[in-house]
């Protein structure tokens, strides 16, 4: 398999095959809370892609040349998740001082960003999966892209059903869990298309 | 300024903070640690037992991890009887499933057929492909050799409705026999 | 002592952390798939919970207000590395089980959640008794659903078949989709129970 063969199957891998949110179970606390508007899903989704893959980035850095050399690896968990922090952080502050208007548009998702158990789990698996940088970088990608389709897709199903009666019992959460379910049988059928 | 001073004690409070979490980390690390390595060990020498009961050490066979295909050679063993011959090889490797890597044992005799396979880590789906690390799947492979052909609904039967899982991990055996076959006289030099 | 059953209480029923509040859900879903799982789930993330709990609150008055979070995350981040060197040494099963969501207990968000929102506010005492309500909250639904899904999805209960040899197991349930409409119907079934004419938050 050529390495470009491989990339791809790393991408979309990590997008349908084994979705983050509809196969892996992760980032769903933003899945459910961030997908009221279509504007909050895409909002969420790039704020989410950009601090996913720079994150990764930055994690696979700190591992090889700080935790591997020092026989640190125990740490990875404490440590990526405060490089996380940080980075989130820092862009918070760069966005408020150098494109305050990318600041107003993006800025109420990312202290959500932090906390997103996504981002962490995308750090974690490109060590466990022994991912090179390269393979790191389009792995993240792939993750955020998956993440971004399911919640533009609940977005838009979530718009629609404002007009639409829903028995009482199942107002609120119950039915947005009922359509993930369904949602989840479809990208279930995808699980085999990457090998 | 009592600005820097306000920095500084801030920067000395995380800094109390991060090394009083350091000491319990490293310290709960170190009294775990040898446990660790000996669960990991655990599965692989079982599986070894399990596979070369006769055997009574197995040899470390210096080979970093190769891409084999689409599956991946992790490492390689001899295994040898009390008089030092060569009974035959494990290797432990793993190959992407449907549902993710399986990791697996492959015993090899010395003639290079397959002494037995164990399936040690796999996330296929529960009640389907999960049934492949099952003996009464991987026992049809004990004798199977190079000449075989390894295709399934051929030579193999798979898993009732779990064709993917089971070509996954035919495909896996196929090409770490393969590999090992040609690669043990050169590695163990 | 009342006001500690209380608050004990509270983090059972009236903000129970997943059905009400409606956090840490990743765990929840993704390890309910047998009792066991959902039993070693719990365990971690109360042995966090607690640890956490308990540390931040005696430590509390020394908390500069800018550090808050940095030293929550070290915290909590602690204890779950802690964790999952333990298990790894001594519950090596649960801990290929449990997987990824073990070092994932450090961004569950109950926990930072109730160590800014109680445990750096109140007494040790009072936040033990909010740890162990809010683990016992938790535990109770991942293990409801863990059964749910285990005895429909696999015809066993911690292991032990429920129904005969012909029982056909619905599959479904151990899938993912298996576990979005559980979890959908107990939130139903909850929202019935307390059917108060509040406001579901995200709706409206």
């Amino acid at each position: 398999m050529s390495e470009l063969q491989s990339l791809m199957n790393i991408f979309i891998s990590a997008a349908f095959a084994q979705n983050f949110v509809f196969i892996r179970f992760l980032a769903l606390c933003s899945f459910v809370g961030m997908t009221t508007s279509m504007e909050n899903a895409i909002g969420m989704g790039g704020a989410v892609t950009f601090v996913t893959v720079m994150a990764s980035i930055l994690s696979y850095v700190v591992y090889q040349f700080i935790l591997v050399p020092l026989h640190l690896e125990y740490l990875q968990t404490i440590v990526f998740i405060l490089t996380i922090a940080v980075f989130v952080q820092l862009v918070e502050i760069y966005l408020k001082k150098a494109v305050p208007s990318l600041y107003k548009a993006m800025g109420i998702y990312l202290p959500l960003i932090a906390t997103n158990c996504m981002i962490l789990a995308v750090a974690l698996l490109n060590v466990t999966e022994n991912y090179n940088l390269l393979e790191a970088t389009v792995f993240s990608f792939g993750a955020s892209i998956g993440y971004v389709l399911a919640l533009v897709i609940l977005a838009g199903i979530r718009e629609r059903l404002k007009y639409v009666q829903i028995p009482s019992i199942l107002k609120g959460y119950p039915i947005i869990f009922f359509i993930a379910a369904f949602i989840a049988v479809a990208f279930m059928g995808l699980q085999g298309i990457a090998r | 300024m009592k600005n820097s001073i306000d920095i500084l004690k801030l920067g000395l409070t995380l800094g109390l903070v991060c090394l009083i979490a350091g000491f319990a980390l490293s310290a709960t690390y170190s009294i775990t640690k040898d446990k660790i390595t000996e669960q990991q060990r655990k599965a692989l020498v079982q599986a070894q037992k399990e596979i070369f009961p006769d055997a009574t050490e197995f040899k470390k066979i210096e080979i970093s991890e190769t891409k084999v295909g689409s599956a991946t050679l992790k490492e390689l063993y001899e295994c040898l009887n009390e008089n030092e011959n060569i009974l035959g090889y494990i290797a432990t490797a793993s190959t992407p499933g449907y549902g993710g890597n399986i990791i697996f044992v492959l015993g090899v005799n010395s003639d290079f057929s397959v002494k037995g396979v164990k399936v040690t880590e796999q996330t296929e789906t529960p009640g389907l492909g999960a049934n492949i690390a099952k003996s009464q799947f991987l026992e049809q492979f004990n004798g199977k050799t190079l000449n075989d052909e390894f295709v399934v609904k051929k030579d193999v039967k798979p898993v009732t409705s779990a064709t993917i899982s089971s070509r996954s991990i035919t495909n896996g055996i196929k090409e770490i026999l393969n590999f090992t076959s040609k690669n043990v006289k050169e590695a163990s030099k | 002592m009342r006001n500690l059953i209380n608050i004990f209480k509270n983090g059972i029923i009236k903000e129970n952390p997943v059905l009400i509040i409606m956090l840490g859900l990743c765990s929840i879903l993704a390890v309910s798939t047998s009792v066991v799982n959902a039993l070693g789930m719990t365990l971690a993330f109360s042995f966090v919970l607690i640890g956490s709990e308990l540390t931040i609150s005696l430590i509390r008055k020394s908390i500069p207000k800018t550090l808050r979070v940095p030293i929550f995350i070290v915290v909590i981040g602690s204890f779950t590395t802690i964790m999952s060197l333990l298990l790894q040494a001594f519950l090596p099963d649960l801990n290929k089980a449990l997987g990824i969501f073990i070092p994932l207990v450090v961004v569950n968000c109950i926990i930072i959640g109730r160590v800014e929102a109680f445990a750096s506010k109140r007494s040790v005492i009072e936040s033990l008794f909010d740890a162990l309500g809010m683990s016992l909250g938790y535990g109770i639904v991942i293990v409801s659903i863990g059964a749910i899904r285990e005895i429909l999805g696999n015809g066993t209960i911690l292991g032990y078949q429920v129904f005969g040899p012909n029982y056909n197991p619905a599959l479904f349930f151990i899938l993912p989709p298996g576990a979005f409409l559980v979890i959908g119907i107990e939130i139903a079934i909850i929202n019935k129970i307390l059917a108060k004419p509040k406001k579901v938050k995200q709706e409206g």
